[in-house]
């Protein structure tokens, strides 16, 4: 073994304190008569030889002596373990590893929507009133037994109270702070805590009538009830035999319930559900899910709604004609009598129109002679709850009228049109062949207390000072008078008790004209 | 009744009214419409229009006293702070002549050519404010009556708007019209004795409008036209402030151009005489056009003017302030700047005067095109130039107490007035389009229809273009008319000419008369030729220079070098784009993205900081 078997650029990186070890580090080479120099390809007798197989030993350095070069030895990759690699985004949605969950989107969720099936612009995704992530979350457990005694009916927990939206009333069943004082009266009650998963059960149907349902706050002490450690189970082998089947259930439930009120779980909740059901359990799965999820649904809609709809009445038939219009001057024509309350409008309906500049100026060009319709009402749903608008349409011009053949005097810098007999060549039409339902103009829409014909009478005659024109104009009524849009298919049975506004309405929201 | 008067004006003036088509039949073959062919009249361009002599000697008379005037009397820092010019410099430019400068000399004005004009441009530009009124008061106030007014109104008006004794103003901008005929609302209605116009209606915006006697006003009037119908056509009036009636606003408070009066003007039943009317009743688009396109050539030298002033001051301090050891003039991005504001203001001059001695042709050369390309340009790089200098100043630059930011401000104007350039832009693209489709109209038809011969022959000449075709339209070998030392340039103009007419010719093919629609596109076909007629100024001014030895000629072959090669690429660039399936063009992503933008109305993505959890 002597140094010149070593293949040139090693020795040379090696240095000279290589040249010591060398005898152990490449020690089985020389057996191959000749090395690698003499081999070639085309040579059947010789076998190639054999790379060395062995286990690398990092270079030793040695104390050179003085006269020596000193060259520095090459630092080769430490062994592992590598120190963990961490993300520079603090972020507390765990990876997903394998079995990848089959998710099921929140769209295509088994379970039945409570939200009407006409509310297609809106996402069935209500934002979460509260920020998202608390500043501080309480130590789990809190302080037996019932956390929620230090909670009184006060201000809202620090996440609602710092949140943008304005302070909303108390809903009607008293809220978070309600629902925890039951929970409370109940933990005070003396005896066994048996009958858990019925307990929470009860609690999950009673939320929507107390008001509690969009309180993430609320879904943590349910959680709470939860026992800690016994439902977890030991060992893989009873992790994989589907453990505890009607207590993940119930956890489960929770969740589903959370998602169907789109309220957001947070770090929080999944440690609460890991304190109860163990890691990798079906709850926790599903609140993992929940996590990546929601986030992302809960902004998709391009067009979103505040978090709490304005009372019924002019300030909900306000946002609806927004949202049909969003552009457009907004009057109101008759203000309601009284002005605010339960009754609002009984006595005198709200009348409220829009109407953009250019329905204007199409109105004004409409001939006088050309009857204009009074249509509605139409259905324009608000998430669960349904307005209903009137419009104020012509009957489609007829082609000879419908564009004036333009000027050539008109521009003062360049020309409108290219006089040439030369249409856009076939392979650059790109518009597609569509046969579309010819419409007339709608000059103005309107929302009312009343759909009665005196009441958009008086719309008109608001309309009329705006636009003259409609003071000659022949207007017909096509209104299904005192009747309800139709309202599509029926609602879904599973829909969450709505709290009694003292509306006098029934199912909903939904604003039905009074006679 | 008025009606009958109408038909008894109109067999007065003795001419059936012609509907005006615009410019679409029998154009005068123009230099920068022949561009769109794919052709190059080089004796249009070559070799760059003179002055005599004579004519040199008397410019020279003229721009000495304009010079000192302007350098000695004129404190535009006071007129820019005061917004006012004051009565004694109004007095001494009108001592000067220069309120009757393009004005015949038999009414009392100095007559001069449109290259003098120009070259006077160039120093009173030196004073936004005061080139302003100047030009509101000649390019476009009197210019009516100098173009189509009669010789009664001729000797009538000019004597007096030549001295400066009276100022002239242009009424066109109506508060709810811009450059759109249709929304002229002003009226004037004839009077029943049919002696008189009443003249009703406001006019916005409008330049020396509180202190002009004499206003070019455009109304509405009603016309009987070819079918027996009444209806309502602009029609352009003289209006003296002595009629009655006027009134104006107070001057408008602006970014730039501080000193230039700007108001509103009203009418109120004022009553015009019919002899006021300018051409014929119902005539006023085609005056107000007229007037429109023949102001703008001006524009290029007064940039040119512009810049060079500035290189001077901005070039005295970089080779005096010190930065680490070193010289501004010394750094690189610092002399990049010094030869990008020199190229600017040769090529622009270049162009300036090419079109004012096209101009000033014998004849009536239409040079509407070639004058829109010259203001679009030099607007352009005026402010480009200008912005140039204030980064080379640094902070100083952004003081008021130094002119640079009023310059800034001044030079902003230039790309909104006297058309935007995106009107101007599309103006030049679809006249030449208009041209080039007349002419290609059947070729292109018969190869739509499937004609194998015409296709073929399509195809074999892109073949030859694919495969690098040699081009050669005679401006560069042994009988061209371009320097051998700028032979490089003149075949980059040649290649982007030919290319140029195919592109042009492929762009009809596929778009047809619908290519109005494609603004886009239209805006590159015009940047394209812009730079094309650009590089052709240059190139020939050049070529004159080296031929007749003038000083630092060899400086000039250098600019014309280094524009005409960047401008090579550039369009290069524009006439990928403009190809089908181009990757270059983004056209439909960007549309997408404005069109999302203004159905919100608003800049909708997230905040950076925003989170969903």
């Amino acid at each position: 073994m002597t140094p010149h078997r070593l293949p040139a650029a090693r020795a040379l990186l090696r240095g000279v304190g290589a040249q010591v070890g060398e005898g152990r580090g490449w020690g089985g080479e020389g057996g191959h008569g000749g090395g690698a120099l003499r081999w070639s390809t085309w040579d059947p007798h010789i076998p190639p030889p054999v790379p060395p197989v062995t286990p690398f030993i990092p270079p030793r350095v040695f104390n050179v002596p003085t006269f020596a070069p000193r060259i520095p030895p090459i630092s080769l990759p430490v062994s592992p373990p590598y120190p963990p690699i961490t993300s520079p985004y603090p972020c507390y949605i765990p990876p997903i590893t394998f079995p990848y969950p089959t998710i099921s989107p929140p769209y295509l969720s088994p379970y039945p929507s409570p939200y009407p099936p006409h509310t297609s612009p809106i996402s069935p995704y209500i934002p979460p009133i509260s920020p998202p992530y608390p500043p501080h979350s309480p130590p789990f457990p809190p302080s037996s037994p019932v956390p929620c005694r230090t909670a009184p009916a006060g201000p809202r927990r620090g996440s609602t109270a710092k949140t943008l939206v304005p302070p909303e009333p108390e809903p009607a069943g008293g809220g978070p702070a309600a629902f925890a004082a039951a929970l409370a009266a109940l933990e005070q009650r003396p005896g066994r805590r048996v009958g858990r998963l019925e307990l929470v059960a009860a609690a999950l149907a009673a939320m929507p009538a107390l008001g509690a349902e969009r309180d993430r706050a609320s879904y943590h002490r349910l959680l709470r009830l939860l026992p800690r450690g016994p439902w977890v189970p030991r060992g893989p082998l009873q992790r994989m035999l589907a453990p505890f089947p009607r207590q993940q259930e119930c956890g489960v439930q929770i969740l589903e319930q959370m998602e169907r009120y789109g309220v957001i779980p947070d770090a929080e909740t999944r440690f609460l559900l890991l304190g109860v059901f163990g890691p990798r359990s079906r709850p926790v799965r599903k609140c993992q899910r929940l996590l990546y999820w929601l986030p992302r649904m809960s902004r998709i809609d391009p067009h979103p709604l505040p978090p709490r709809l304005p009372p019924p009445g002019l300030a909900r038939a306000r946002l609806g004609l927004r949202r049909i219009e969003p552009h457009a001057a907004l009057t109101v024509y008759q203000h309601p009598v009284p002005e605010e309350g339960d009754a609002e409008g009984s006595t005198q309906p709200y009348i409220i129109g829009s109407q953009s500049e250019e329905q204007r100026e199409l109105l004004a060009q409409h001939s006088p002679t050309r009857p204009v319709y009074v249509e509605g009402p139409f259905p324009l749903w608000l998430r669960s709850t349904q307005l209903q608008y009137y419009v104020l349409r012509g009957d489609p011009l007829p082609p000879n009228l419908r564009e004036e053949p333009l000027d050539p005097e008109r521009s003062f810098y360049y020309p409108l049109y290219l006089d040439l007999d030369l249409e856009r060549g076939p392979w650059d039409d790109d518009d597609f062949d569509i046969d579309e339902v010819e419409e007339g103009p709608v000059f103005a829409l309107c929302m009312a207390g009343a759909g009665d014909r005196r009441t958009l009478g008086k719309w008109l005659s608001g309309l009329q000072e705006e636009n003259p024109v409609l003071g000659e104009t022949p207007v017909i009524f096509r209104i299904n008078e005192g009747g309800h849009p139709h309202p599509g298919p029926p609602l879904p049975q599973l829909q969450p008790p709505q709290p009694q506004r003292g509306h006098g309405n029934t199912g909903g929201d939904t604003e039905t004209p009074g006679e | 009744m008025s009606l009958l008067v109408l038909c008894a004006l109109r067999a007065r003036v003795g001419v059936a009214l012609p509907a005006r088509r615009l410019r679409t039949s029998a154009a005068p073959r123009g230099f920068a419409k022949e561009l769109f062919m794919g052709a190059l009249r080089k004796e249009e361009v070559f070799p760059f229009p003179e002055v005599s002599n004579e004519e040199l000697e008397e410019m020279n008379q003229f721009v000495g006293p304009v010079e000192k005037f302007f350098n000695e009397e004129v404190d535009s820092r006071k007129i820019d702070r005061d917004a006012k010019i004051p009565p004694e410099t109004l007095k001494g430019l009108k001592d000067l002549g220069l309120f009757g400068m393009q004005i015949p000399e038999e009414y009392g004005g100095l007559g001069l050519s449109n290259t003098m004009y120009a070259r006077l441009g160039e120093i009173t530009s030196l004073d936004g404010s005061i080139a302003v009124t100047l030009a509101a008061h000649q390019a476009i106030g009197l210019k009516g009556i100098l173009i189509a007014g009669t010789d009664e109104q001729k000797a009538k008006y000019l004597p007096r708007l030549a001295s400066g004794e009276h100022i002239a103003a242009f009424c066109l901008t109506e508060p709810g019209s811009g450059s759109d005929a249709a929304s002229i609302q002003t009226r004037a209605t004839l009077s029943e004795d049919g002696k008189h116009f009443l003249l009703n209606g406001s006019k916005v915006w409008i330049s020396n409008g509180g202190i002009a006697s004499i206003f070019t006003v455009f109304a509405r009037t009603e016309v009987v036209d070819k079918d027996g119908q009444l209806k309502d056509k602009i029609t352009a009036f003289i209006v003296e402030r002595d009629f009655g009636g006027v009134t104006h606003g107070k001057p408008e408070d602006k970014l730039g151009i501080r000193g230039s009066n700007t108001c509103e003007v009203h009418f109120e039943n004022t009553k015009v005489p019919i002899e006021n009317v300018i051409g014929e009743v119902g005539g006023g688009f085609k005056v107000a056009m007229n007037i429109l396109n023949s102001g703008r050539f001006s524009m290029g030298s007064a940039s040119a003017g512009l810049i060079k002033k500035l290189i001077e001051l901005t070039a005295e301090y970089a080779c005096t302030r010190k930065q680490f050891n070193k010289k501004l003039n010394e750094f690189g991005l610092i002399q990049e700047k010094f030869c990008l504001m020199a190229v600017k203001a040769y090529v622009m001059e270049s162009m300036a005067y090419l079109t004012a001695g096209m101009m000033d042709r014998p004849g009536f050369p239409d040079c509407s095109v070639e004058a829109a390309m010259v203001k679009v340009f030099s607007s352009e790089g005026a402010w480009t130039c200008v912005s140039e200098a204030l980064q080379i100043l640094g902070g100083l630059g952004y003081m008021k107490d130094y002119p640079y930011e009023r310059y800034l401000r001044d030079s902003r104007i230039l790309l909104i007035f006297e058309g935007t350039n995106e009107i101007l832009r599309m103006y030049i693209a679809l006249t030449g389009m208009q041209y080039a489709g007349k002419i290609l109209t059947g070729r292109i038809k018969e190869i739509r229809k499937g004609n194998v011969g015409v296709a073929l022959s399509e195809f074999l000449n892109k073949l030859r273009d694919t495969m690098g075709r040699k081009v050669d339209l005679g401006l560069v070998g042994d009988r061209g008319v371009v320097h051998p030392s700028l032979q490089e340039s003149g075949k980059k103009l040649e290649e982007n000419i030919y290319y140029f007419g195919t592109t042009v010719k492929g762009l009809l093919s596929r778009f047809g008369k619908t290519i109005v629609e494609e603004q886009l596109v239209l805006k590159r076909v015009a940047d394209i030729v812009i730079n094309l007629y650009a590089m052709t100024a240059a190139i020939s001014r050049a070529t004159r220079s080296i031929s007749i030895g003038l000083r630092n000629h060899d400086h000039e072959v250098l600019l014309t070098n280094i524009f005409c090669t960047e401008a090579y690429f550039k369009n290069n660039y524009a006439m990928a784009q403009l190809e089908k399936y181009a990757d270059e063009n983004l056209d439909d992503f960007i549309k997408k993205a404005a069109k999302h933008i203004l159905d919100k109305r608003a800049y909708t993505c997230s905040h950076p900081l925003d989170r969903t959890f």
